[in-house]
C-alpha cells in the first residue's frame, strides 16, 4: 500500500501534525558503516520484545530493507539516520540518507510503480532479482509493501532522503 | 528545576547517536549493552572503548531497572552521544525518590577517592560485608570503564544519570 | 572419584564451566543476570568445599573466555577469595586464576582481589 502521495516534502502539514505525536522507541544515527548485521540483530530481539509478532514481523523486514538500501545506495561518509517510532495506532520505521538527485528520481519512479500495481511489480523485481538483472533496492521497497503489508513514504529535504514504512500496532 | 551534585555549569548536549526506549525490565539488558557494544566498536575506533562502554551500560540500565518506580506505564531510555571527544552513556528512568537521594551520596562519596582505590574499597566492603551493598557497579564504571557519573532530576520525577568518558 | 569431579556443574544460558581433575576448572561466557547467587554461590561454595576435602594445595581456574561479568557476579569471586583467605592452615590452598589481559575487566578486577588475599591468590595473565 502507498500513501495517496508518495513523495511529500518537508513541512507538509499532515506530516508535522502526526510527527508530534510520535514517540521514538529507537532512533541510531551512524556514519555510513559497511557492517550493521549487530543492528539486524538488535531490532529483532526489540521488536519482538515490543511488538505483537505480527507487528514485529513486519517491522524487522522493513527495518532491514530500509537500512539495507541506505548502507548500498547513500553517499559515502554521510550519515544514516534509523527510527522506529510509535503513535497509538502505528508503528513507523523510517531511515534518512543523503543521495543524489538521480537516485532520488529513480526511487520516485519506483514507489509509483508500486502504488500503480504492487502485485505487478513485486513479482517483476523477484524475477529480475532471481536473473540477476534487478537492483536489489527495488525488490526491497516492494517487499515492505506487498509481504509485509506497510504503507511507504519518502520525502526530500535538501540532499538527505527519508523512506518511512507505517503500518498499525 | 535540575538538581545536580555536580558544580561544573551544565554541559553542552552532544550529539545524539543512539537513543532506545523500552519498559524497565533486565530482559532489554543484554540486547541494549551488546548493541551498545558493537555500535561503539563500529562507530568509535579507539581500541578498549567498545568494552568500557559495555560496563557502564550493563551496570547503569542495571542500576535503571533496579531501581526503578513501580509505574505500569514506566520506561527506561538509554541514549549514547558523542562530541568527538568524550563519549556520554545516559540513562533516564522514573526512579525511586529514595534511589536518588542514595545514588547521589554514593557518587559523592566515590568522588572523594581515585578511581582505583574507590574499587579496592568496594571490593573490601564486598568481603567484609557480605549482606550490604558493595557499591561496586558505581566503582567499575569509574576505574574500569573511565567514566565519571552525574545524576540529575529531571521532570515528572525522572532520574537521569550521565556516564562520561574520553574517546 | 574426587570431590571436585563430583561438583554439579551450573545451568546458566550463556554459561558454561568444565571441571578437569585433579584441579582445573574452566568458566566459558558472560555472568550478568539480576541474581548470579542464586544460581551460582552453590557451585563456587561446592568448588571450595571440594578442594579443601581433596587436600588440594592448588586450584587452577582459567577465566580467560569468561568474556563480561557484571559487579554481582565479581562478588561471587570475592566471596571464594574471602573464605580461601579465612580457611584454616589445615585446610588453606591457593586459587590460580588464568586471566586474559586484553579482557579489562579480568585485567582490572583480579589483581583488586588479589590484594584481598594475596597468600591465597595467583594471577597468571597471557
Amino acid at each position: 500500500m502507498l500513501r495517496a502521495n508518495p513523495f511529500q516534502s518537508p513541512g507538509n502539514s499532515l506530516t508535522a501534525l502526526t510527527n508530534r505525536e510520535v514517540r521514538t522507541l529507537v532512533r541510531v544515527a551512524w556514519e555510513n558503516s559497511e557492517n550493521a548485521e549487530y543492528f539486524y540483530g538488535f531490532v529483532s530481539g526489540y521488536a519482538k520484545s515490543v511488538f505483537t509478532m505480527g507487528a514485529a514481523d513486519r517491522v524487522i523486514l522493513a527495518s532491514q530493507e530500509l537500512l539495507e538500501n541506505a548502507l548500498l545506495y547513500s553517499l559515502m561518509s554521510k550519515e544514516i539516520t534509523y527510527e522506529l517510532g510509535v503513535t497509538a495506532t502505528e508503528v513507523r520505521v523510517s531511515v534518512r540518507n543523503a543521495t543524489i538527485s538521480s537516485r532520488v528520481e529513480m526511487l520516485r519512479a519506483h514507489l509509483i510503480r508500486i502504488q500503480e500495481n504492487p502485485e505487478r511489480t513485486y513479482t517483476t523485481e523477484l524475477e529480475r532479482s532471481m536473473s540477476g538483472a534487478g537492483r536489489r533496492a527495488m525488490l526491497g521497497l516492494v517487499r515492505i509493501c506487498h509481504e509485509a503489508n506497510m504503507v511507504l513514504s519518502a520525502s526530500v529535504d535538501g540532499g538527505n532522503v527519508t523512506v518511512m514504512a507505517t503500518c498499525r500496532r | 528545576m535540575n538538581s545536580t551534585t555536580s558544580s561544573k555549569p551544565p554541559r553542552a548536549p552532544a550529539p545524539l547517536l543512539v537513543s532506545v526506549s523500552f519498559r524497565p525490565v533486565w530482559a532489554y539488558i543484554d540486547g541494549v549493552r551488546e548493541f551498545g557494544r558493537f555500535f561503539c566498536e563500529t562507530t568509535f575506533k579507539q581500541p578498549g572503548l567498545a568494552e568500557r562502554a559495555q560496563v557502564v551500560l550493563q551496570e547503569t540500565l542495571e542500576n535503571a531497572v533496579k531501581y526503578s518506580a513501580p509505574d505500569v506505564d514506566g520506561k527506561l531510555e538509554v541514549e549514547i552521544s558523542s562530541d568527538g571527544s568524550e563519549l556520554q552513556i545516559s540513562t533516564l528512568s522514573h526512579a525511586d525518590p529514595e534511589h536518588l537521594k542514595n545514588l547521589r551520596e554514593e557518587i559523592d562519596n566515590l568522588r572523594r577517592f581515585d578511581p582505583e582505590a574507590a574499587l579496592i574499597a568496594a571490593f573490601a566492603r564486598a568481603a567484609h560485608e557480605p549482606e550490604a551493598p558493595a557499591r561496586l557497579g558505581l566503582a567499575r564504571m569509574r576505574y574500569e570503564g573511565q567514566f565519571e557519573l552525574q545524576v540529575s532530576e529531571e521532570p515528572g520525577g525522572n532520574v537521569r544519570v550521565t556516564a562520561v568518558g574520553k574517546l | 572419584m574426587s570431590a571436585l569431579a563430583a561438583v554439579g556443574l551450573p545451568r546458566l544460558d550463556n554459561f558454561s564451566a568444565q571441571i578437569t581433575p585433579p584441579a582445573t576448572v574452566q568458566f566459558v561466557g558472560v555472568i550478568a543476570i539480576p541474581d548470579p547467587g542464586r544460581v551460582l554461590s552453590t557451585f563456587f561454595a561446592a568448588l571450595h568445599r571440594s578442594v579443601t576435602s581433596d587436600g588440594l594445595a592448588e586450584i587452577s581456574v582459567d577465566v580467560r573466555h569468561l568474556t563480561f561479568v557484571n559487579s554481582s557476579a565479581i562478588r561471587l569471586f570475592v566471596d571464594w577469595a574471602t573464605w580461601v583467605r579465612n580457611a584454616s592452615p589445615a585446610e588453606s590452598y591457593v586459587i590460580r586464576f588464568r586471566t586474559d589481559r586484553r579482557i579489562t575487566w579480568q585485567r582490572t578486577s583480579f589483581s583488586v582481589l588479589q590484594s584481598l588475599a594475596p597468600k591465597a591468590i595467583i594471577i597468571d595473565s597471557e
